[in-house]
């Protein structure tokens, strides 16, 4: 099992990365320019990694980081990968949805504290920003799930995943409850508009303002785990999970994709107008996904 | 004096543990009117938590000088909830109910911030709490000629409807005065956060269990979950009475919690925090299902130890700064570290994270409610879950993180051990209850079979397991404690240097130089920004206080009316009053 | 006692050890792959001083896109490698530059835009700028001209991207060695009015000036 821990964490982190560097390369192409290499951000990494120096404010701001990055590998182990194999199978069925719900939290709100000890006000302002944010993102990603569960009658992914095989994909069966996920997806991916707890030009760059060198290389690094962990999570719910690397490649790829394509056109909405607009539009549409789970099936 | 007390409260601990089990002890008054004291499992579950808890604040309290007639009354209160919780019948319960009233009444006045409204409007609710449970035993007395659990248990079966619906909404009404659900919490903010702030604790972790517990004895044992069943019918999976409660239970909470972010003072968030968290207990008591039951007592468990963390936690903190606001602390964490972690293994609880227990309970609780395929219900428990993060961030940020607001904060010392002993237990539970979520299983198991309910399945002490999806609790803690060793050693061992940055106005400020008077403890203040949210300001704008005392204004004129009639001729108001009788005596008699 | 924290010291003491245990060639490419990344990644803090901060937009956005170079703005000081001072700075502007300056992590880089930083330009008899930032922080690469075109500040990124490559000694470096000296012209310009600095003591560099 630890073998195969390793080689997913490796696995998550280049195509994280790489993902990440094609984020950047969209992003220029659609601004019309060039854009960097598609390593920029592993580039990014070594080089923060080899600063000659860190500040520190303390074993709390030390740990902050680091709990962050223990939530993202807990989420990325939990989540089932590959839908027919059993690799890491005797530690995915370990936990399950809930479990992965509030982990996706849990890294976040340490390194909330770590932010909080760093003492700087405008990183605090962010990690409010974000909380606050999170009344609304989290509502129509709640309403989506809670429909699966419900429609599949288990919390568990794997059978959430076994239910597709003989059932149809649940974008199929549901598709307003995958509207819903993505549309919260957009904002748990730190994408316009929902861009509020770290956006530059207002609160300098949010949380991660005080981190620096190996603490924000380290924060880079589970932000690409942590992205990977997440995508493996939708298609595990609404596409029917991978059987194979290219499925997983392929699948996750398309997802990313669309998450960026819906993030680069649009402005930063301010937090009030984020949440006003996600207790509206998306919760109705996951409400009515919802209705059809609970009256048709 | 401590010690003495200290070992009083050990007594009834060691007694239930060497004589308990089938207790079962009556005396008769007259001939038909017994009081009896009958074990059940459900009864001794929550009399280890009070007396337990007691014992734990009664530790705490050994730093502050508190006299005799404290410890007694506090004593006192610790005996009449042990008679609420093992009373075999109403009278005995009725008895307990009304020491419980009186004794933390006389504790809560001894305080040094209460004023006389706080008390007035407690003193109040507690009556209006007794009020409706003596009308509900008298009732059911009528019915039943007895008062015995057993006997009115047996008997409400063959009761009118109307009747069945009054005992139950009666007796809910007392209970959810005493449990704080919305509407009637008017006392519970005021109450807790002017309360002896140890006290406090007893307030939130234990008494308003016994509001919980007696929705048990109603529900579970009184008219029973099958009876429930059949007297309402059923909706979805579940029945209607128990969707109707979660209504109640999920609204209570998501109300209270945004009440509770919006909060200065410390004490005033957590008793908010409490009313929500009691809110997810009242959402799935009523469920009659398995899960239901058993995740409301794994709450009721889980937030009793949380609860007596915090409010120990904050208690000690305020004896030792004199500051009960988030606006007047801040940046304690390197003062007293070892309060900082408790109170961080607190809200971790709170906000139920996965490692620690607090996760076990609510994934028990979000497991009753797939059961039943109450959707709305799981989303409004997930979501004041999610708005929940907030004000456990605002408790720690407020308390022990940004910066010190207030002179004398940064010269703080760690709070006195006796604070500390009891919180390091705690949270040690809270850890344990995490790792080995199933061990509590075997405490569920025999209330389950008392309410004759389907046990829980048993799969080992590390897990949960359900039918609707289980978690392995001991490899999430070991994987989660293993990752993180890892990725310390492997961050420390990289050599770019961390250089302890001790001044605290070195951050980046836009190239200024923040000083003393610059105001940086930013988070304090968080909830201001919920008001420009169109729904969450609908909640916050609005207040039973309007209600309340807009009743309280009718009350006073209509007395003022009356007193009217006392216009100083003692002779005239006599022949009005004899008058009156005669005239209700005529009408009596007409009839 | 100690002086600083200068990462070169560290360094050193790293090479000791390893050329004794006969890795020094290893410690070598290590030491040499490190600078290429370096060169490869630099976050900008971009301090708009001067006119020239108008020429900073075109260079980072669509007409010369600076990021295919991997050299991206930041917000904050702390995660920056480069500052770029965009032409004259003002007394003022001095203090707020240097506690930026400091800010950063080790290594970092300055680059200066136009010829007001080199001798003053058409400031040369003004009260309130500097003449010669040189002479306050260390500077590692000029980019000259009244106002530079983006091109030519591009020309800039390259050749620190080449220097950085070649690890040559930077600026940072002859800070952190002649402390003293920069410490010294900050005082006399910025007189009395001087902002704490947390990482040095500069009131009392004699002690070796660890705060
Ligand atoms: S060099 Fe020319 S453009 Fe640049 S700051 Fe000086 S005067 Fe302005």
């Amino acid at each position: 099992m630890i073998f195969q821990i390793i080689l997913l964490i490796m696995l998550a982190y280049v195509v994280g990365f790489i993902y990440f560097g094609l984020y950047r390369n969209i992003l220029a192409r659609i601004q019309g320019r060039y854009g960097p290499t598609i390593y920029q951000s592993f580039y990014d990494s070594i080089k923060l990694f080899s600063k000659k120096n860190t500040v520190n404010y303390g074993w709390m701001f030390y740990l902050g980081p680091i709990i962050m990055a223990t939530g993202a590998v807990l989420t990325l182990i939990l989540v089932p990968v590959f839908s027919d194999s059993d690799f890491l199978r005797s530690a995915t069925s370990q936990g399950n949805l809930f479990v992965l719900l509030y982990l996706m939290v849990l890294g976040p709100l340490g390194n909330a504290l770590a932010v909080g000890t760093g003492g700087n006000p405008f990183g605090v302002m962010g990690v409010v920003r974000g909380l606050t944010r999170l009344i609304g993102l989290e509502l129509p990603f709640y309403i989506a799930v809670v429909g699966l569960i419900i429609a599949a009658n288990s919390s568990d992914i794997v059978h959430i995943i076994d239910m597709q095989k003989t059932g149809g994909l649940n974008i199929i069966n549901h598709p307003l409850l995958f509207i819903a996920a993505m549309i919260s997806m957009v904002g748990f991916f730190g994408e316009s508009p929902f861009d509020i707890p770290g956006a530059p030009q207002e609160v300098y760059s949010g949380p991660r303002t005080e981190f620096s060198g190996k603490f924000l290389a380290l924060l880079m690094s589970q932000g690409s785990l942590f992205a990977f962990a997440k995508l493996v999570l939708i298609i595990d719910l609404f596409l029917g999970g991978a059987d194979s690397l290219w499925m997983l490649v392929l699948k996750t790829l398309a997802i990313f994709v669309t998450i960026i394509f819906i993030g680069v056109v649009y402005g930063r909405y301010k937090v009030e107008q984020a949440v006003d607009f996600l207790m509206k539009i998306p919760t109705l549409i996951a409400l009515l996904g919802l209705a059809r789970v609970i009256w048709f099936g | 004096m401590n010690s003495i007390f200290l070992l009083l409260n050990i007594l009834p601990i060691l007694f239930l543990y060497q004589f308990g089990g089938d207790l079962h002890v009556s005396f008769s008054l007259t001939k038909d009117f017994t009081l009896s004291l009958i074990q059940t499992p459900l009864g001794t579950f929550f009399a280890y938590l009070s007396l337990i808890s007691f014992l734990l604040v009664t530790v705490s309290q050994k730093s502050k000088k508190l006299s005799c007639n404290y410890y007694a009354l506090q004593l006192l209160l610790s005996f009449a909830m042990l008679i609420i919780v093992l009373a075999g019948d109403f009278i005995t319960f009725f008895i307990g109910w009304e020491i419980m009233t009186w004794s933390s009444y006389f504790i809560i006045s001894k305080s040094n911030n209460i004023d006389i409204k706080s008390l007035q409007k407690y003193i109040l609710f507690s009556l209006a709490s007794a009020f409706s449970l003596i009308a509900a035993i008298v009732i059911s007395y009528s019915f039943a000629n007895s008062f015995d659990f057993a006997t009115i248990s047996a008997s409400f079966k063959s009761m009118p409807f109307d009747i069945q619906l009054t005992l139950i909404i009666l007796f809910s009404l007392s209970f959810f005065t005493k449990a704080g659900v919305i509407g009637l919490h008017y006392w519970v903010v005021d109450t807790y956060s002017k309360a002896p702030d140890l006290f406090s604790s007893i307030l939130s972790a234990v008494m308003s269990k016994m509001g919980i517990y007696g929705l048990f004895l109603i529900y579970g044992n009184i008219v029973g979950y099958q009876e429930l069943k059949i007297m309402f019918g059923t909706i979805l999976n579940g029945t209607d009475f128990g969707y109707t409660l979660a209504w109640i239970g999920v609204a209570t909470s998501i109300i209270a919690t945004f009440k509770a972010i919006t909060q200065d003072e410390v004490k005033r968030l957590l008793a908010y925090s409490s009313i929500a968290q009691l809110g997810y207990i009242i959402a799935v008591i009523g469920f009659g299902t398995t899960y239901g039951v058993a995740g409301a007592l794994y709450h009721t468990l889980i937030h009793t130890i949380i609860k007596l963390l915090l409010f120990i936690n904050v208690a000690a903190i305020i004896a030792q700064t004199g500051k009960n606001r988030f606006s007047e602390l801040g940046g304690l964490i390197y003062r007293t570290p070892v309060s900082f972690v408790m109170l961080l293994i607190g809200i971790i609880g709170l906000a139920g994270m996965p490692p620690l227990g607090g996760f076990a309970s609510k994934f028990m609780m979000y497991n009753a409610a797939i059961n039943t395929k109450f959707a709305l219900i799981l989303i409004g428990m997930l979501f004041s879950g999610a708005a929940s993060f907030l004000y456990c961030y605002k408790l720690v940020y407020g308390i022990y993180l940004g910066h010190p607001t207030s002179k004398g904060l940064e010269t703080q010392k760690e709070v006195p051990l006796s604070y500390l002993i009891p919180q390091i237990i705690l949270a040690l539970l809270l850890v344990l209850t995490g790792a080995f979520p199933g061990a509590f299983v075997k405490v569920i198991n025999p209330i389950l079979t008392q309410f004759s309910l389907k046990a829980l399945p048993y799969d080992g002490v590390g897990i949960m397991d359900s039918a609707v999806g289980n978690f392995n609790g001991l490899f999430i803690m070991s994987a989660f404690v293993a990752f993180f060793v890892l990725i310390l050693l492997l961050i420390s061992r990289i050599k770019s240097k961390a250089k302890n940055n001790i001044n605290r106005f070195d951050i980046s400020y836009c190239g200024e130089v923040p000083s003393k008077d610059t105001s940086l403890h930013y988070g304090f203040g968080f909830g201001t920004e919920l008001h420009r949210i169109k729904f969450v300001n609908a909640i916050l704008k609005r207040s039973t206080a309007t209600f309340y005392d807009a009743l309280a204004l009718q009350t006073k004129r209509s007395s003022e009316l009356l007193s009217r009639m006392y216009y100083g001729n003692i002779h005239n108001t006599m022949i009005i009053i004899l008058l009156f009788f005669s005239a209700l005596f005529f009408i009596g008699v007409n009839s | 006692m100690e002086s600083g924290f200068h990462g070169s010291d560290l360094d050193s003491s790293l090479k000791c050890k390893l050329e004794e245990s006969g890795m020094a060639n290893t410690h070598a490419i290590m030491e040499k792959a490190v600078n290429w990344f370096r060169s490869r990644s630099i976050f900008v803090v971009a301090y708009g001083t001067g006119c020239g901060a108008i020429e900073m937009p075109p260079t980072f956005t669509s007409r010369y896109d600076a990021e295919r170079m991997g050299v991206v703005g930041v917000a904050t000081p702390r995660q920056a490698d480069l500052i770029i001072l965009s032409g004259y700075l003002a007394y003022k502007t001095l203090r707020r530059v240097i506690r930026t300056y400091e800010q950063m992590q080790r290594p970092k880089y300055v680059i200066t835009l136009g010829s007001c930083p080199i001798n003053g330009g058409m400031y040369w008899d003004s009260y309130n700028t500097i003449k010669k930032l040189d002479d306050y922080i260390p500077v590692d690469v000029y980019v000259t001209g009244c106002m530079p075109r983006p091109e030519s500040v591009i020309e800039g990124f390259v050749l620190l991207q080449e220097r950085i490559k070649n690890g040559e000694k930077a600026g940072w470096q002859k800070y952190d060695e002649n402390l003293k000296f920069y410490k010294d012209n900050q005082k006399r310009v910025l007189g009395g009015h001087i902002d704490p600095s947390y990482e040095t003591d500069w009131y009392n560099l004699e002690n070796g000036g660890v705060a």
